[in-house]
């Protein structure tokens, strides 16, 4: 999670609003989403690069992004000429945000200390979302240093269900 | 002493009743760290000043809330905090512990023991800043807080409740007149807090030796935040401090709490108010560093009766560069503070000890709360000084003055010289009401200047020794009734023809 401070979201701000008048707010995401890792590191050093004239750079950006919708290709252009490429990932992240805040979407990070299937998932994801009533898009992760049960954090809110957690509960009351 | 058995007993019993049930807490991820201070992404819910939990028992503050991160100052040892480390929040504030087990101890600002002496056993805790009692909880200031100090009894009276700066330049005496304050409160029930703030660990060590000599420690809690502690730890020193007081006052005690001192706490702020990015004004102190101390000092306070009838006075120190009181700090706690005692390098040089400068000394409140007695001497006191004083600057010209002029000043040096005072060496009020008495009524006038401090020494034996009434009578009456007044005058004239100082020995 990047401090970048406010510029990325008023970025995604921007392309939010057009893609609400477009009415293409998924089609946006899902193009962000695919264009936000590829452009890497290198790639971005590339398209930043003083030593290579602008207008190669623009084509060479819009050459690669030929598919991706007309606004984001503007973004994108944008952004090279502003020399403000590296935010792609922020933007694309911050954008995330926006839809998913529009949608009463919210971001769950359930981490166990083993991997649970594919059928025990959708369980997982429909109590949590009957808890928190609301909608949920989980991640799943594995720790094993959990020993046993699952920790979810759902936004800043962490909820502990660990064995890890509950030892270590114990640990602070005896030790105290 | 529990035995192997009995303490496996204890864990087991902890660990069958141990419930285990799910956290949950506010959580953030460490995103930069340095110079006690981490920025902290996410903790969405979190609250000012909460307390948070950085893991391995490292808890810092949330000082700044920001648009994604939170600014938090850590509370001790931030070396173990990595870069995307988890930080909980606790829905706690800071608090520390108080209670009668800490005193004759010698703590850190989160009341962890730094003398040696084993766990505190204490389990009452207050939040460190907590704020300070409306006006229906206060009383007026009307019990005298005697500091042992003559100058200070009986021209700059503390009352308990009271706030009162102690001010000067460095190597003036500002620390002496607060212990000398601190030992004479033993035997009187009134617990004493020092905290020393950003000084040298020697030093400190020292002052905790001497309260031991004067067996000052027995009611004395002693808060240390040395210059080498962090600087967010100097900035909670003195409100830990404060709340250990509130503890004995809300109970209906007295205490006296000492700052040492509230300049190197600005600057502790300063510094964590910087690295915060917080916006600098004046001197680089943030804007809020008037409400800083001023939240402080405001929580000492007399409580009425209905709320117990406590006290808690408070006795900052700050330190002057070169008698500059204009400087922004020294006139920030000037004016909050209800007076103020001023000790002055050029007077310590003369050998007037402690260097008060009774001239711009003041004390707002702590009239009212003076002994009768005293405040019946001490108003000549104040009259010959003040005459004296216009006079001395006025005498250097010349040498032939008229009789009542020379008469005032040499009323005045001998004034000068009973105000002077060895350090550790506390005078019970009685004694200071009989020298005050000899002075301003012309007992000392035909003592030569050098002797005046052995008549007062041979007075004080002489009140122990043969003329015991007359202190007791003054303790007990608490004022000069014209029988007192009669004896003490007549003491005095038993003690001037049984000694004799007409010639300087």
């Amino acid at each position: 999670m990047a401090l970048d401070g406010s510029a990325p979201r008023r970025y995604a701000e921007a392309m939010f609003d057009l893609a609400q008048a477009a009415k293409s707010v998924e089609a946006y995401r899902a193009s962000l989403d695919r264009l936000g890792p590829a452009f890497d590191a290198a790639t971005i050093r590339a398209l930043r690069d003083p030593g290579v004239p602008l207008a190669a750079r623009r084509a060479a950006a819009a050459a690669a992004t030929a598919s991706e919708p007309e606004d984001v290709r503007s973004l994108i252009r944008l952004l090279v000429e502003r020399d403000r490429i590296a935010l792609l990932a922020g933007i694309a992240e911050a954008y995330g945000r926006l839809v998913d805040r529009r949608d009463g979407t919210r971001e769950a990070r359930i981490t166990t200390a083993v991997a649970i299937e594919a059928a025990h998932r959708a369980t997982y994801i429909a109590e949590l979302e009957r808890k928190s009533g609301g909608r949920i898009r989980a991640t799943f992760h594995v720790d094993p240093a959990l020993l046993g049960g699952a920790t979810v954090q759902i936004g800043d809110r962490l909820v502990d269900a660990s064995l890890a957690g509950q030892l270590n509960a114990l640990r602070v009351q005896l030790a105290s | 002493m529990a035995t192997t058995s009995e303490i496996t007993n204890i864990i087991t019993a902890q660990i069958k009743g141990f419930q285990g049930h799910a956290g949950s807490a506010d959580v953030g991820t460490v995103v930069e760290i340095g110079d006690g201070i981490a920025r902290v992404h996410g903790l969405a819910g979190c609250m000012a000043s909460e307390l948070l939990d950085f893991g391995d028992g490292v808890f810092g503050l949330a000082f700044n809330l920001e648009e994604d991160t939170v600014s938090a100052i850590v509370l001790g040892d931030y070396t173990g905090i990595k870069e995307g480390g988890v930080v909980r929040t606790t829905g706690r504030i800071v608090e520390t512990p108080v209670g009668d087990a800490l005193i004759g101890r010698v703590v850190d600002p989160l009341g962890r023991p730094v003398d040696g002496k084993g766990p505190i056993a204490t389990t009452a805790s207050r939040p460190a800043d907590v704020v300070a009692p409306g006006v229906i909880m206060r009383k007026n200031v009307d019990t005298p807080l005697q500091t042992g100090i003559k100058a200070i009894d009986a021209m700059i009276p503390i009352g308990r409740g009271q706030r009162e700066l102690i001010i000067g330049d460095r190597q003036t005496g500002k620390t002496a007149v607060a212990i000398d304050a601190i030992i004479n409160q033993k035997g009187t029930g009134v617990i004493c807090i020092y905290v020393a703030i950003g000084q040298k660990e020697s030093s400190v060590a020292k002052i905790v030796a001497t309260l031991e000599e004067h067996g000052a420690m027995e009611h004395t809690i002693v808060v240390i935040a040395g210059s080498s502690s962090p600087a967010t730890l100097q900035y909670l020193a003195p409100f830990s401090g404060c709340a250990m007081g509130e503890f004995f006052r809300d109970r209906g005690g007295n205490a006296l709490v000492v700052y040492d001192d509230l300049s190197k706490h600005a600057w502790a702020y300063r510094q964590v108010s910087l690295l915060t990015r917080r916006p600098p004004g004046r001197e680089a102190y943030p804007g809020d560093v008037f409400y800083l101390h001023s939240r402080l000092l405001e929580r000492a306070a007399r409580l009425s009766e209905e709320n117990g009838g406590g006290s808690l006075t408070a006795l900052p120190i700050i330190e002057t560069q070169a008698n500059d009181i204009s400087a922004y700090i020294p006139t920030n706690v000037i004016s909050i503070t209800d007076g103020q005692i001023f000790l002055e390098t050029d007077l310590f040089n003369q050998g007037i000890r402690p260097a008060i400068n009774v001239g711009i000394s003041v004390s707002r409140v702590g009239g009212d709360a003076q002994v009768k007695a005293m405040k019946t001497v001490s108003g000549r006191l104040k009259l010959d000084m003040a005459q004296f004083r216009e006079l001395a600057a006025f005498a250097q010209f010349g040498s032939d003055l008229d009789k009542v002029t020379q008469a005032q000043l040499r009323r005045g040096e001998r004034l000068t010289e009973i105000l002077k005072q060895h350090q550790y060496g506390p005078v019970p009020v009685e004694k200071q009401v009989a020298i005050i008495f000899a002075g301003t009524n012309g007992f000392l006038d035909d003592v030569p200047v050098a002797r005046v401090r052995d008549f007062e020494r041979d007075l004080y034996r002489s009140m122990d020794t043969q003329a015991q009434g007359v202190g007791a009578a003054i303790k007990k009456e608490g004022k000069l009734t014209p029988e007192i007044e009669k004896s003490l005058r007549a003491m005095l004239d038993e003690f001037k023809k049984a000694h004799s100082y007409a010639a300087a020995a």
